[in-house]
């Protein structure tokens, strides 16, 4: 019986819940909040350690020019794969890899997941 | 001898109005209405877009296990398996027949169908034993010895407080108990025709027993150890699916319009409402007095629901054990002790 005053003040508020499809600008996430990567190609210098540390093995690293990077390797990452624990982000030393606060990343197909920029 | 006249109106009043479909949009829109107060009550939105604010949401889950396949267990009863559903919901069907909607009696009505409509009651939990019994499943088993248990409790204290009223009014015949409760308002006393209902008079206890003991019979929080779903899977209808399934949940939407038809009739004057005199506007026909107390029915019955969808909402489940000792030692006495009030100060209220 000690709910019952605040449970009946609960009628005549306006309910907590976010339409969320409908009304997403009422959503947001915190700060630290570990999306989707984004990845800068002009900071990154192939070092591959973020393949090596990614716990799952979503990211591989592809050959590219050795103008791109130093070592001539790039990392394509894997969303179907990832976790999200954002162990790439610590690992890369020169800050290419940061996660992003984009949590909207379901899909139909599992080409679709692979982010792979230039 | 019978005219084709009174055959059609009484085809119309069992399957329209008020039969079985009218109660059945009933029994749904009430379904409706506990989910949405249940949910404003929880801070939330509850159905919100089947229809206009999920008002079809009811009838879309029984259409929806409607469709789903009807798996029978290997080792169970057939014919009792499937007899129990249909049997569960003609009960419950029989027995909103006696409850006055638009009128002070009901479709069906006799002498002493007070007992007969209690009786039902008690046949509908009995149906709900068999068909855990005849489930064969060991967790259909533990719900239907908790059902057992609850109804042992509650059973004779909702008796006890469904008798108070025809012992205040005298008459075991629902149609007698209401005529008496709505003797005010047909007086044409509008302000203070209420004050015959039975709950302002030595019954308001009983009024308080009978709302505690629909909630054990409707098998809700704070009293549904026999469908506890963290604890049993669901109890004695696990077993049930598809066309099954939904025949019991159409009965437990229903028992909870009879259960409320019967509060009101019993306690709040059924149908009976302020209704202006027969000369006050011009010809008032048969048709807008039948509306109105049909209106004033809906208004209580719905009070009823929001009540039970309330209690839901603030407490919590109780153990099997602590509902032995609610029913047996607070049930039982308060009960008994509304009939001591109502015997005692029963002929003053007559009086009145």
């Amino acid at each position: 019986m000690a709910m019952a005053g605040e449970v009946l003040r609960h009628v005549t508020k306006k309910a907590c819940t976010i339409l969320y499809p409908f009304e997403k600008d009422q959503v947001f996430m915190p700060k630290g909040f570990r999306g989707k990567q984004k990845f800068d190609i002009e900071k990154c210098t192939g070092c591959s350690l973020c393949a090596r540390d990614c716990p799952s093995g979503a990211i591989t690293m592809v050959e590219c020019s050795k103008e791109v990077t130093k070592a001539g390797k790039r990392p394509i990452f894997d969303l179907a794969l990832c976790l999200f624990c954002g162990q790439c982000e610590e690992s890369c030393k020169f800050d290419a890899v940061v996660m992003t606060e984009e949590y909207e990343l379901a899909g139909f197909e599992k080409s679709n997941m692979i982010i792979d920029i230039c | 001898m019978v005219t084709i006249v009174e055959i059609i109106i009484s085809l119309v009043q069992i399957f329209i109005f008020p039969g079985l479909f009218f109660l059945g949009t009933l029994s749904l829109t009430y379904a409706w209405i506990d989910r949405k107060f249940f949910a404003k009550l929880q801070n939330r939105i509850g159905p919100l877009y089947t229809g206009w604010r999920g008002i079809l949401q009811p009838l879309a889950d029984f259409i929806k296990l409607l469709a789903k396949e009807d798996i029978v267990p290997d080792g169970v009863d057939r014919k009792m398996f499937t007899a129990t559903p249909i049997l569960a919901l003609s009960v419950i069907i029989t027995s909103l027949f006696f409850l006055p909607i638009y009128q002070f009696s009901g479709i069906a009505s006799f002498t002493g169908d007070l007992i007969f409509v209690l009786f039902l009651m008690t046949a509908f939990v009995i149906i709900k034993l068999l068909a855990g019994w005849f489930s064969t499943n060991r967790f259909s088993l533990i719900g239907t010895e908790r059902t057992a248990i609850q109804l042992l409790g509650y059973e004779i204290p909702i008796l006890v407080a469904a008798i108070t009223p025809a012992i205040l009014t005298q008459s075991l015949t629902i149609s007698e108990i209401v005529a008496v409760q709505a003797a005010g308002y047909v007086a044409g006393d509008f302000l203070l025709g209420f004050t015959r209902w039975a709950i302002f008079g030595p019954a308001a206890i009983a009024f308080g027993i009978f709302i505690a003991c629909s909630i054990a019979e409707l098998e809700k929080v704070p009293f549904d150890i026999p469908e506890a779903e963290t604890e049993i899977v669901a109890g004695w209808y696990t077993e049930f699916s598809g066309k099954k399934y939904g025949m019991f949940i159409f009965g437990v939407h229903l028992e909870m319009v009879f259960l409320a038809g019967l509060a009101a009739a019993l306690f709040l004057g059924g149908p009976s409402g302020p209704i202006p005199a027969a000369g006050s506007l011009g010809v008032i026909t048969p048709w807008v007095v039948g509306l109105l107390q049909t209106i004033y029915f809906i208004i209580k019955t719905v009070v009823f629901v929001l009540v039970i969808a309330f209690i839901r909402a603030i407490f919590a489940r109780v153990r099997i054990d602590q509902m032995v000792n609610i029913s047996w030692r607070i049930f039982l006495p308060l009960a008994l002790l509304s009939v001591l009030l109502v015997l005692l100060i029963g002929p003053l209220y007559l009086w009145f």
